[in-house]
């Protein structure tokens, strides 16, 4: 298994820890879990390290997860997996989600489960694409 | 110290009956670790599919605090003391954390409790404890108003759930 | 700046004190995996018992209402929020993180007040503004999380 580049976008540290740490929980093989405070940070990440999959929190400073996305959707990326990890969880908010690439929206609060749940999916699809 | 562990009641079924506030790891693929009376206990079902280690800790009450000597003569009522016995314990026997699968059933609120809601607590320390020693949660079957029993397969991990006699889970 | 449901204005789901303490249970369930319960607002005094000093944050929302959310903790419940949000007991906190850890506890039961009261529409949230406070602030739901006070009030304009 090719180990995983992960990017975690998120104003709070505490919560980067906690969903670097249920990323660490899942049967994943991570090879580097980058972070970032606020969508342009997480830009910058993109232009110049190899990255996996995002987790993205939607309102940050700076710049939002919603204009992340819109930036990322812009690029067309191949093979990035786009997660939210945010407390909006209107519909209004996982539909606009979707229509900007996003595979799957975890909800705060949530369970550690819930994170590896989430990949056992992605792992799934990439080994059935294989 | 009470008898935390107990000797496998050699049966025809291999059947290894828990009590409240006690546990048992069986490497013994015909052993069957059976658990009644789960209203707000809640019990700690790992498996090691690799190992072949099955562990089921009959948590009592969420805080060893709550009474230091009970704690002291049996360990296995708390979640914050019986967990890491149950974990140690189906480790001394070649299981290994990363590789356990965790179940966790009970904690309903079956009396009237004046509101000590010891049912949740219970959960939500085993929750704790888990999370503090990495280990994940496969599934949980928690909350109700109705006691269950646990029967787990020593040979596949297999965890069944009943509540008045009839499967639920 | 604090709302009363004994108010003249009419009861809505967001001025309702019900789905605040589900918030506060949620969150503190599921992230915390934390014990919360409703207790006497006149145990506002606990918030900073014997001069202990607390931390208030204050998360403003706009989208089909508009208003705010605050709520107070003692600093050593925000240290036990951290300590079971990591699942480390042994780190140590800075102050930096106390005021992270406080400040994403009020941004997550806000959201999820919010999310429960109408789960259709988006809202938007400020990041949280974390205040030390010396003196009891006004509070209209005083909760305990694992025993430790917690005060929350909230304004629906």
């Amino acid at each position: 298994m090719i180990p995983l580049h992960i990017l975690v976008v998120d104003d709070s540290a505490m919560m980067r820890a906690v969903i670097k740490r249920a990323l660490q929980q899942t049967d994943l093989d991570i090879g580097v879990v980058l972070e970032a405070s606020h969508g342009q940070e997480a830009l910058d990440i993109l232009d110049h390290e190899p990255v996996d999959a995002v987790l993205t929190d939607i309102n940050m400073p700076v710049m939002n997860g919603i204009e992340l996305l819109r930036a990322i959707d812009a690029r067309a990326p191949e093979h990035l997996l786009r997660i939210v990890v945010s407390t909006d969880g209107s519909s209004m908010r996982r539909d606009e989600a979707v229509t900007l690439g996003v595979s799957a929206y975890i909800e705060k609060p949530f369970q550690p489960e819930v994170v590896r749940g989430v990949f056992d999916e992605f792992l799934r699809a990439r080994d059935a694409a294989r | 110290m009470a008898d935390a562990v107990l000797q496998l009641n050699r049966t025809a079924e291999q059947r290894v009956v828990v009590g409240i506030g006690e546990f048992a790891v069986s490497a013994d693929p015909t052993s069957m670790i059976v658990t009644h009376a789960l209203g707000s206990c809640v019990a700690v079902c790992i498996w090691d599919p690799v190992a072949g280690v099955a562990g089921l800790l009959h948590i009592l009450l969420p805080d060893s605090r709550i009474n230091p000597e009970r704690a002291a003569q049996q360990p296995g009522a708390f979640a914050d003391t019986g967990i890491p016995l149950l974990f140690r314990t189906a480790y001394a026997q070649g299981a290994v954390k990363a590789r356990c699968k965790v179940q966790l059933i009970g904690g309903a609120e079956v009396t009237i409790s004046g509101g000590q809601a010891i049912g949740k607590r219970n959960v939500l320390a085993a929750r704790a404890m888990l999370w503090q020693n990495g280990v994940k949660v496969e599934r949980e079957i928690t909350g109700g108003a109705q006691a269950r029993s646990v029967w787990l397969s020593a040979g596949t991990g297999e965890v069944q759930v009943t509540t008045a006699g009839l499967r639920v889970a | 700046m604090e709302s009363s449901t004994n108010s003249c204005a009419p009861v809505t789901p967001l001025a309702d004190l019900a789905s605040i303490e589900q918030a506060v249970m949620n969150v503190a369930e599921r992230s915390f995996f934390a014990f919360a319960e409703a207790v006497a607002l006149s145990t506002a005094a606990d918030l900073v018992a014997n001069g202990a000093p607390a931390l208030t944050s204050a998360v403003h929302f706009s989208g089909p209402s508009r208003g705010q959310m605050r709520v107070t903790m003692p600093v050593t419940l925000a240290r036990e929020l951290a300590q079971q949000f990591s699942g480390d007991p042994s780190l140590e906190f800075s102050d930096a993180d106390l005021t992270d850890m406080a400040g994403e506890f009020t941004n997550m039961v806000t959201g999820a007040w919010l999310t429960a009261a109408d789960a259709s529409s988006m809202f938007d949230l400020t990041a949280p503004e974390v205040t030390r406070v010396d003196s009891t602030p006004a509070v209209a739901l005083m909760m305990q999380i694992n025993g430790q006070p917690v005060g929350l009030s909230w304004l629906v304009e």
